[in-house]
């Protein structure tokens, strides 16, 4: 019988020829990620350990990115006991303008390769099953023992295929994808299952497009979001000066749990509403909804093609008198790809805030929180009651090309509308 | 003055000595209002002299239902000067739990008060004058905070009590008198009221002081209820004692205690174990603000060794171990000052001045040192006896004087105690008391047992049922049928096991000997409680900080990262309950804020529907048992009372009598579980790979 993606990445971690769903493995991990708000928690637990010392410094990776700059003594407090820790450690810390979000940065810097597995103290680290690398989320205990002793415990998840069909209409894109997909199986439609993006669809899919996908592999409960490495895949890794990897790919006979087809060809974008990522609607079903602010970037749509494409929109535009909009960069290099590209005078010209790297708004941190009974719609991935600010507030995920739109029209709409 | 001075003497001389030597000086304080030991004092004097008044004699019972205020402090000593005996009863007793205190001890006075929105509406005023029905005897409702209604209806106001200034005859009471009935619980959790007498209770609080070193200069804080043996010696006495401060605080709550803390410049900080916890867990804890802490006592319940060194490194400060019981007034055993850092943590210390010690076998007879077995004491501070109990004195208390506790316990051979178990190890199936030890011993026997415990669970039939838990050795084929069968030949019919358990490891104290630790084995052999239900996706912290506190600190989200669920979800959770979640519960990226507020909350385990999301992992990593089974998920409906075997993955519906069974635990996941979290889990790896 042949076996998954998930299941082949997973067996090449624990020296097993073959895994079977169900089964409970010790890891080796590639790569153990944390932020701020996690690493404070893994230091700490790190430290309860009798004679710890890190299994590898070259495998942790220290990404300040959630309070960051920080937006009070709290937080600079936190991220300075993360700077001392790695600092003691030896191990890889970046900070702020050197960093960008983690799940952005990571490929960027060539620190994950196809067939990683990555242990990424953040729920999003699914998002590295773009490139084919198993990424899953920890929580600060597993940070620390995997600090510790390289290894992680989990089940072999059981894999579900998504199968798309179809050239996307112009203005939609892989958010759109994935939104469709949650709406279709539900939150809990993946529990603890790699899903896996197949298809001519995403064989000729852009990179950015796949980011956003696997990084809401967990809005549908998953364990990871895969996609097997490819030709686009070793190009883009070869422009980060990574060529290595496992480029692996499910048997034709593996067994999933389920299989979906899913047709694009007649897609509009669509949008998440409140208060939870599956209640999702073609955005031409929304019309009259009047925002407050727009904010665009962030990890599910933070890379360069994500701020072309709302460059595109916001070009020789200003965005509506009510509207507040933010423009948040995933990193350094995509804020300066945008700055050298003329896309951050396009946005400033449009009356759009440019931020720093940072998750800010997105977990109603810092950097865009809002007031009780506004309307926001964003490029992130969660739109839970009060995400991001007020518990009256509410939260509408969509891609760039209709959080651009929509502040320019300050409702939501479609591009094609504008 | 030293404190021999204090070693026979009623609680109102003590009052009078120290109104005469610290006449100006404050005792206690509540918020801003001070009250020096003079006023103490007078007010004490006019109110004993106001009780009397009415017509109340020396040996009459009063009782008394406070918060811990300074009108509590007052009337423990006007009480005491008018010759009373105080019968306190925890301002937290439901009307059942103070009747069953009250009808025995017969009060003739009540003093209560009112104050319904500080507890969840229940009115004490309202429910001491519906007493009246059930106490006859009961001819005076005295309250700190009557309406005029209420007054109409017969109740005294306090503040009139205290216009008396009658001069009142002295030395009413003599040391050898009550001067309190503390209640405590009887093996079936019958409450039994202890006599403790004036010279008992001021000679205890002497040898508390002394052996924390107190003076005047010191600033107690009022953490444990002063209804409580340990509230009402080693911080109100104790404190007069030291002739020092008392910062009151009528609501316990760890971020006020820290506040108190800073703010008062407390030096003398008390409590359980559970508070040191709360208050060390607190996003408002921080070490500088601990400065001025000097000593205090952790006690009320066993002291977890990492507690204690954890308390006494964060907040700085000489932290001592107590053991005690109601009924010895309660301290029995102190760590000191200066002791080192295993007796300091490890052990009860070593007995207070005048208090003899000695541990015995089942046959009574006297053990040397080192050897484990029911701790006893005789000494001032043992209890006259039961309140009109004869039958429950005599089974603790012998005719030479020797209070038997039903602890287990070891003297070591240089002096200090060491609390090895409680009594409660001792099982009582269908009436019949079984010594685990004595089956764990011949289990031990079976070939192919390398280890094994025994414990007993809750029961709704035996009142307890046995659990032997088993570690079979390395290549056995033991089966549970070949031990059972074993047991059926080799023990008496009742004291057989009811179920066997095979483990790969006993959960053990890596220090006190390596002893099994019971209480966590007993966790992980069944689980009773009810069932809260979760559902889909709750966001369990990362939506919090904009919410509710805005923080960028994961450690303050703790306290409200359940909100999304049940806002109340956590104060209203009992010991033993389980969640039974579906996948999506647990949304945020949640680390281990969620597992550890659950777990503080009593949570026992978790059922599932599959190990989705961190907030399982998690769950198992802390050492939370984590069921996966979708079919009990979908069958258990909010509040059905649910029995859980961990070990087996047995899950029973109670409420609908239904079974199922839970994925089986791998090895390593359940070693994982067993040791108590990944943690250990973790050392115990590194260990390996170091060889």
């Amino acid at each position: 019988m042949g076996h998954t993606l998930a299941e082949k990445i997973l067996a090449t971690k624990c020296d097993q020829k073959e895994l079977f769903p169900g089964q409970f493995i010790n890891a080796r991990v590639d790569l153990v990620m944390a932020s701020e708000l996690s690493g404070i928690l893994a230091i700490e637990e790190f430290e309860k350990i009798r004679n710890a010392r890190v299994f590898d410094p070259k495998k942790i990776v220290f990404i300040m990115d959630h309070f960051t700059p920080a937006k009070d003594i709290k937080s600079a407090e936190i991220v300075k006991q993360c700077r001392e820790f790695a600092a003691k450690h030896g191990i890889r810390f970046y900070d702020v303008g050197r960093a960008g979000i983690q799940h952005i940065l990571l490929p960027e810097q060539g620190l994950i390769a196809p067939g990683d597995l990555i242990a990424g103290a953040d729920s999003h680290t699914c998002t590295h099953g773009f490139i084919g690398a198993f990424g899953t989320g920890i929580g600060s205990t597993d940070a620390a023992v995997a600090m510790a002793i390289g290894e992680m415990w989990m089940k072999v998840p059981e894999s579900v295929k998504f199968v798309y069909h179809g050239k996307p209409q112009k203005w939609v894109g892989g958010k759109d994808l994935i939104l469709h997909t949650i709406a279709l199986i539900g939150v809990e439609g993946a529990r603890y299952q790699a899903m896996e993006f197949t298809g001519e669809t995403i064989d000729s899919m852009r990179m950015n497009d796949r980011f956003s996908m696997a990084n809401m592999a967990i809005e549908a409960g998953a364990k990871a979001g895969l996609f097997a490495a490819d030709e686009t895949t070793r190009a883009y890794l070869h422009s980060r000066g990574r060529d290595d990897g496992l480029y692996l790919q499910s048997d034709p006979d593996a067994e999933y749990a389920a299989v979906y087809d899913i047709d694009v060809s007649n897609f509009e974008p669509f949008v998440a509403v409140p208060f939870i990522p599956e209640n999702v609607k073609p955005v031409s079903e929304l019309k009259e909804l009047e925002i407050n602010q727009a904010v665009i970037g962030m990890c599910t749509n933070g890379n360069i093609e994500d701020l072309r494409a709302a460059a595109e929109i916001l070009k020789g535009r200003k965005i509506h008198p009510r509207v507040r909009a933010v423009i948040i960069p995933g990193s350094q290099k995509v804020y300066l790809d945008a700055l050298r590209e003329g896309l951050i005078e396009i946005f400033i010209e449009a009356n759009c805030s440019v931020s720093t790297p940072t998750c800010g708004p997105c977990l109603g941190g810092h950097m865009g929180v809002l007031a009780s009974g506004e309307r926001c719609i964003s490029t992130s991935n969660r739109n839970f009651r009060g995400r991001m600010g007020h518990i009256t507030s509410e939260l509408y995920l969509a891609n760039p090309y209709v959080a651009a739109a929509s502040a320019v029209a300050g409702r939501i709409i479609s591009p094609s509308d504008l | 003055m030293t404190y021999e001075h204090f070693h026979n003497m009623t609680i109102g001389e003590l009052l009078s000595a120290q109104a005469t030597r610290f006449a100006n000086q404050i005792f206690l304080r509540l918020d801003k209002e001070r009250w020096s030991y003079a006023d103490v004092e007078l007010k004490a004097s006019s109110l004993a002299a106001g009780l009397r008044g009415l017509g109340l004699l020396p040996g009459d019972r009063i009782g008394v239902t406070l918060p811990s205020t300074p009108a509590y402090v007052i009337t423990i000593f006007a009480a005491a000067k008018a010759g009373l005996i105080l019968v306190p009863i925890n301002v937290r007793r439901d009307r059942t739990d103070a009747l069953a205190r009250l009808a025995k001890t017969k009060p003739q006075a009540l003093i209560t008060f009112s104050d319904p929105k500080q507890f969840n509406g229940l009115d004490h005023l309202e429910m001491a004058l519906g007493l009246r029905e059930n106490l006859p005897e009961l001819r005076f409702v005295i309250s700190t905070s009557a309406s005029k209604a209420q007054k109409k209806d017969g109740v005294i106001s306090w503040d009139s009590l205290l216009k008396d200034t009658a001069p009142l005859a002295p030395a009413i009471a003599k040391p050898q008198d009550a001067a309190a009935i503390i209640h405590s619980l009887g093996s079936s959790g019958d409450p039994r009221g202890a006599i403790l007498t004036h010279g008992g209770l001021v000679h205890n609080a002497a040898a508390i002081a002394s052996r924390m070193d107190c003076t005047a200069e010191d600033v107690f804080l009022g953490t444990i209820p002063f209804s409580n043996a340990f509230g009402f010696t080693a911080i109100t006495l104790a404190c007069a004692v030291a002739g020092a401060q008392l910062v009151c605080m009528p609501h316990y709550h760890p971020s006020e205690a820290l506040r108190l803390v800073k703010e008062a410049g407390v030096t003398v900080l008390s409590g359980v174990p559970t508070m040191f916890a709360l208050e060390l867990n607190h996003p408002d804890f921080n070490t500088a603000a601990c400065a001025t802490l000097r000593t205090g006592i952790m006690a009320g319940a066993p002291c977890p060794p990492e507690l204690v060194m954890r308390a006494r490194e964060k907040m700085d400060f000489k932290l001592l171990i107590g053991y005690g019981l109601t009924e010895a007034s309660p301290a029995v055993t102190m760590t000191q000052l200066d002791d080192g850092p295993i007796t300091a943590t490890e052990s009860v210390g070593i007995p207070l001045e005048d208090i003899e010690l000695k541990v015995v076998n089942a046959d009574d007879v006297s053990l040397p040192y080192g050897e484990e077995g029911e701790l006893c004491l005789r000494g001032y501070n043992v209890m006259t006896g039961y309140w009109e109990n004869p039958e429950a004195t005599a089974q603790v208390l012998d005719k030479e004087g020797w209070l038997h506790t039903g602890d287990l316990a070891v003297i070591d051979a240089d002096g200090p105690v060491r609390i090895v178990g409680r009594k409660h190890e001792v099982i009582i199936r269908g009436g019949f008391k079984i010594y685990p030890g004595s089956i764990e011993m011949i289990l031990r026997l079976l070939p192919g047992v390398k280890d094994a415990a025994v414990v007993g669970v809750p029961d709704l039939i035996f009142g307890e049922l046995i659990y032997a838990c088993i570690v079979p050795d390395e290549h056995s084929k033991l089966t549970v049928e070949e031990t059972l069968a074993y047991a059926e030949s080799h023990l008496p019919n009742y004291a057989r096991p009811d179920r066997v358990l095979f483990f790969d490891l006993l959960p053990r104290h890596t220090q006190r000997g390596g002893l099994v630790q019971k209480n966590y084995l007993r966790e992980r052999v069944r689980i009773h409680g009810h069932a809260w239900k979760f559902g889909r996706n709750v966001d369990t912290d990362a939506i919090i900080p904009a919410r509710h506190c805005n923080t960028a600190d994961p450690r303050e989200l703790s306290l409200h990262c359940m909100e999304d669920a049940d806002a109340d979800f956590v104060k209203k959770m009992k010991r033993g309950d389980l969640i039974v979640a579906d996948s999506n519960f647990g949304c945020g990226s949640s680390r281990e804020v969620a597992p550890l507020t659950i777990k503080a909350a009593g949570v026992s385990a978790v059922i599932a529907k599959s190990y989705a999301r961190i907030f399982f992992r998690n769950a198992i990593n802390i050492g939370l048992p984590i069921l996966e089974c979708p079919q009990a998920v979908d069958g258990i409906n909010e509040g059905d009372e649910i029995e859980v075997e961990p070990a087996t993955g047995i899950i029973r519906n109670l409420t609908t009598g239904t079974q199922y069974q839970a994925v089986p635990f791998p090895n390593f996941l359940r070693r994982i579980i067993e040791v108590g979290g990944l943690l250990a889990y973790a050392e115990e790896r590194l260990a390996e790979k170091l060889g």
